[in-house]
C-alpha cells in the first residue's frame, strides 16, 4: 500500500501518536503500507516553510525507500522563489503541497496563481491540502474553514497540465470539486476524511472511477485503521482495491 | 458480537443507506440501536418536531424493530418541549415493545431543562438508557443543542439513569473530562472524524468501563467508526467491552416478558 497523504512533526493543540519518523514507520509496517509521501506538519503555522522543509529533509532522506517528501510552499511569504529552488536543488523536491487556508491566500489569487505555474514549470504533483480536522474541533483562537470545492475545482481547471491530489477532504468535499472541475482527468482524491456515509469508497468509485481514487491516512491527525478498513470492507473489486490502495499513487508519484 | 448504541435510520439524502447498513451490520455481527430523527416519509429532519412528527420517527423505528427483532433495538424519540405527550409517547412505546429499548434526546431542548426530568424518571422506572446528543462546536451550537457541560448536569441529577454520551461530547476533549467521575455515563463513539488517540482520551479519563462503540451511521460509515476501536492503544479486554459488554450490561438491567436479552 502507498499513503497518498501523512505528514512528520507535531501538532500545536494535542499530543500525537507517530509522529518522528520511526514511530510512523512503525505505525505504516504494521498496516502494511510500504510507502508514504509526507510533509512538515509544523509548516502548517510555520512562516517560514523552508525552515519546515530542511527538517523534512533531514528526516526522509535516510528512508528514501519509504517517504516520498511533498514540501511545502506559501507564496505570500518573501522569498519563496529562492526556497523553491533550493528545494528543487538540494532536496529533489517533485511534490507541492499547498495549505492556501492556513496560508491565508486564494488559489484564484496572483499568489496562488504564482505557486501553480511553478507546480507546472517544474511537472510537480500539487497536493491541495481542503483541511487538516473537523472544523468543528479547532481551536477557539485557530478557526480556519476548509477550502471551498469551488476554488479546488477553478485551479484544476485551469491547470490542466499540472497533477492535483485533493487531500484531506471530506466526502461532500470532494464529491464538490468533482461535480464542478471542468477537467478532471488530471484530478485525483485520497480518502483520509471521508470517513462516511456508508458506501463511500463505492460511491466514489462510481463517481470518478477507482482510478481516480488514492489511499491516505491523514496521520498523525487521524487513526490510519479509517481508510485502511474502509478499503479493505468496500465492496468493490480486487482490481480496484489494488488501484487505490497502490497503483494510483505509484503511477502519479513515480513511485516502483 | 458488536452493539451500535447510535444509529439513525436515515441521515442525509441518500435512502439507501440504512438498506446497506443493516447488510453490513449481518456480515459483522452488528446490534445496531436504532433512532429516527425523520418521519419515513422522508419529510425533513425537523429540530423540533411536533408530536404527529415524533409518533412518526418512533413508528418507523418500530417497524423496523419489528421486522429484525434480533438487530434492532429501538431507541425512542422524544422532544421534551412536549412535556406530558413525551412521556405518554414512551410510556405506549414501552408497553408495545417487549425486548431491549432505549430514549434518543437530540437538539429541541437543551438536556440541563428541567423539562427532561419527567422523562428522566421513567427512564429510571424502565431502565431505559438514554442516547443524548451532545457536541461543543467552536463554530457555534444549534439553540438547542446541549454541550457535555449541560449532560454532566442532567447526569448528576439523575444518578439512577444510564446515559449514552452523543458523540463523546463532539470535541471529545472536552467530553471525556466533563464524564470523570460519573458512574452512570458511557461515551458513545458515534460521529465525528477518527482523530488520533480518541478513544485513548476517553479510556484515560473514563476506563475502558464507560466507553461504548457507536457509529452515528449512515452518515458516518459503520467501519471508520469501528477504526477508532480498533486504532487504539487498548487492550483485548478493553476493547470487548467498549464494542459490546458494557452496552450489552446496559441493557441487561431491562427484564421482559418474553425474556429476550442480547
Amino acid at each position: 500500500m502507498i499513503d497518498a497523504n501523512a505528514y512528520l512533526g507535531n501538532w500545536p493543540f494535542r499530543p500525537l501518536r507517530y509522529t518522528t519518523p520511526d514511530a510512523l514507520l512503525g505505525k505504516l509496517d504494521a498496516l502494511g503500507i510500504e510507502r508514504a509521501v509526507v510533509s512538515p506538519l509544523p509548516n502548517v503555522f510555520y512562516k517560514d516553510q523552508l525552515a519546515g522543509n530542511r527538517v523534512l529533509h533531514d528526516q526522509v532522506k535516510t528512508h528514501a525507500d519509504r517517504f516520498l517528501p511533498a514540501f511545502t510552499l506559501n507564496p505570500t511569504f518573501p522569498g519563496w522563489e529562492e526556497d523553491l529552488a533550493i528545494c528543487v536543488e538540494e532536496f529533489g523536491m517533485g511534490v507541492m503541497r499547498l495549505h492556501p487556508n492556513y496560508h491565508r491566500f486564494a488559489l484564484d489569487s496572483a499568489a496562488g496563481n504564482a505557486a501553480l505555474a511553478a507546480a507546472r514549470a517544474h511537472n510537480f504533483v500539487v497536493i491541495l491540502t481542503v483541511g487538516i480536522e473537523d472544523t468543528r474541533h479547532h481551536h477557539p483562537l485557530v478557526k480556519v474553514p476548509d477550502v471551498p470545492g469551488a476554488e479546488l475545482a477553478a485551479a484544476v481547471s485551469a491547470f490542466p497540465d499540472v497533477r492535483f491530489l485533493i487531500a484531506a477532504g471530506a466526502f461532500a468535499a470532494l464529491n464538490a470539486v468533482w461535480a464542478e472541475a471542468t477537467r478532471r482527468d488530471n484530478l485525483y482524491v485520497e480518502i483520509s476524511r471521508v470517513q462516511g456515509p456508508v458506501g463511500d469508497i463505492e460511491k466514489l468509485c462510481a463517481t470518478m472511477g477507482a482510478d481516480h481514487v488514492l489511499f491516505g491516512t491523514n496521520l498523525p491527525l487521524h487513526v490510519p485503521e479509517a481508510p485502511a478498513m474502509a478499503l479493505a470492507h468496500a465492496k468493490i473489486s480486487a482490481g480496484e482495491r489494488r488501484q487505490i490502495a497502490h497503483d494510483n499513487a505509484a503511477r502519479l508519484f513515480g513511485l516502483a | 458480537m458488536i452493539i451500535d448504541v447510535h444509529v439513525h435510520t436515515r441521515l442525509g439524502p441518500d435512502p439507501h443507506g440504512f438498506q446497506y447498513l443493516l447488510r453490513q451490520a449481518e456480515e459483522l455481527d452488528v446490534t445496531l440501536c436504532v433512532n429516527s430523527l425523520s418521519p419515513k416519509d422522508g419529510s425533513g429532519m425537523p429540530q423540533s418536531p411536533t408530536e404527529d412528527e415524533v409518533r412518526r420517527c418512533n413508528d418507523w423505528t418500530a417497524e423496523l424493530a419489528a421486522a429484525q427483532p434480533a438487530r434492532i433495538i429501538p431507541m425512542w424519540y422524544l422532544n421534551p418541549a412536549h412535556e406530558d405527550f413525551a412521556c405518554r409517547e414512551l410510556e405506549a412505546r414501552v408497553a408495545a415493545h417487549d425486548g431491549p429499548q432505549g430514549v434518543k434526546l437530540w437538539v429541541a431542548v437543551r438536556c440541563n431543562d428541567p423539562r427532561l426530568d419527567p422523562i428522566m424518571r421513567l427512564c429510571a422506572a424502565h431502565k431505559l438508557p438514554v442516547l443524548q446528543h451532545t457536541w461543543f462546536k467552536v463554530t457555534g451550537n444549534l439553540p438547542g443543542e446541549s454541550t457535555p457541560m449541560d449532560l454532566r448536569e442532567l447526569a448528576l441529577r439523575h444518578p439512577d439513569v444510564s446515559f449514552f454520551w452523543g458523540h463523546c461530547g463532539g470535541d471529545y476533549e472536552y467530553g471525556a473530562k466533563c464524564a470523570r467521575g460519573l458512574p452512570n455515563v458511557y461515551m458513545d463513539l458515534g460521529g465525528g472524524e477518527a482523530m488520533n488517540g480518541y478513544v485513548d482520551i476517553l479510556v484515560e479519563h473514563e476506563t475502558a468501563d464507560h466507553v461504548v462503540f457507536g457509529s452515528d451511521a449512515p452518515g458516518r460509515s459503520l467501519i471508520s467508526q469501528l477504526a477508532k476501536v480498533y486504532g487504539a492503544d487498548v487492550n483485548e479486554e478493553q476493547r470487548e467491552r467498549i464494542l459490546y459488554r458494557n452496552a450489552q450490561a446496559v441493557f441487561a438491567r431491562q427484564t421482559h416478558a418474553n425474556g429476550a436479552s442480547l
